[in-house]
């Protein structure tokens, strides 16, 4: 393998779902430094923000109530710290990653991915109301 | 598309009040150019006990707290010891530390290149 910066993942596209009940489905798709889909499994840690910028965490059983792994994907987090509203995630071979966050009624989040890089992808607004 | 000259490959970081039980952290994030950043950026941190940042601080016996103080987020990952600080959009960070008497303590940062950036030792603060 040559440039391996070139498979590392320096991008993400976040696709936010519909949200039942306030429980959003997160499409994410790693993207490499070549642009393509990571034809690897990567590693990134997200968190659930007040806010489109992502300068402030979501408090749980306030804002939140879960923030959890899908159908791809793999959610690692030391036991019983922060699990609501922050976590590691690992992604399938192909770069996929799907997460679930509920978000409580009249409040708002955005899903933060936090690329190896430090720089921060954010989705899309996530506001659900009874 | 990223380019790595823009991504975070240093800090600078000032200590004041570091003989005191709550000194104050002030970090700057610079790219690879040598300039400050231009956007929110994620580094890891954590308190050490030691300057290279070979041993971490036991909290509740070396240090208690480690907060924003003024610009940045924390979002902690071992309740007050380790956790991703974010930065504000010009690459600024404020936190504050909780240091225990008789205790040193220092801030490390976890550059995206794994690169260490270790603070001034946070030292000399003795109770009564």
């Amino acid at each position: 393998m040559g440039n391996k910066l070139a498979f590392q993942p320096m991008d993400a596209v976040i696709t936010v779902g519909t949200n039942t009940a306030g429980s959003f489905p997160v499409a994410i798709q790693l993207v490499d430094g070549g642009g393509n889909d990571m034809q690897v499994s990567g590693k990134v840690f997200c968190y659930l923000a007040k806010d489109s910028a992502g300068a402030t965490i979501c408090v749980d059983a306030t804002d939140t109530t879960s923030m959890a792994g899908g159908t791809d994907g793999l959610m690692v987090e030391a036991a019983g710290f922060a699990t609501a509203v922050s976590g590691n995630f690992v992604s399938e071979t192909d770069g996929d990653i799907d997460i679930t966050a509920i978000v409580l009624t009249t409040k708002t989040a955005y899903l933060v991915v936090v690329l190896p890089n430090g720089r921060l992808v954010i989705s899309s607004i996530m506001t659900y109301t009874a | 598309m990223a380019k790595l000259a823009f991504d975070p490959v240093d800090a600078t970081m000032s200590v004041a009040d570091a003989a005191t039980a709550t000194p104050d952290i002030t970090i700057q994030l610079v790219d690879g150019a040598g300039n400050d950043m231009t956007e929110s950026r994620a580094v890891f941190a954590y308190l050490s006990k030691d300057a290279d940042g070979a041993t971490i601080c036991v909290d509740g016996t070396d240090t208690t707290e480690i907060a924003i103080l003024t610009d940045g987020l924390l979002v902690e990952t071992a309740a007050d010891i380790a956790g991703w600080l974010v930065s504000e959009a010009d690459g600024d960070i404020g936190v504050t530390v909780t240091v225990a008497s008789t205790k040193t303590a220092y801030l490390v940062l976890v550059m995206p290149n794994g690169r260490l950036v270790i603070s001034d030792a946070m030292t000399g603060y003795t109770s009564g």
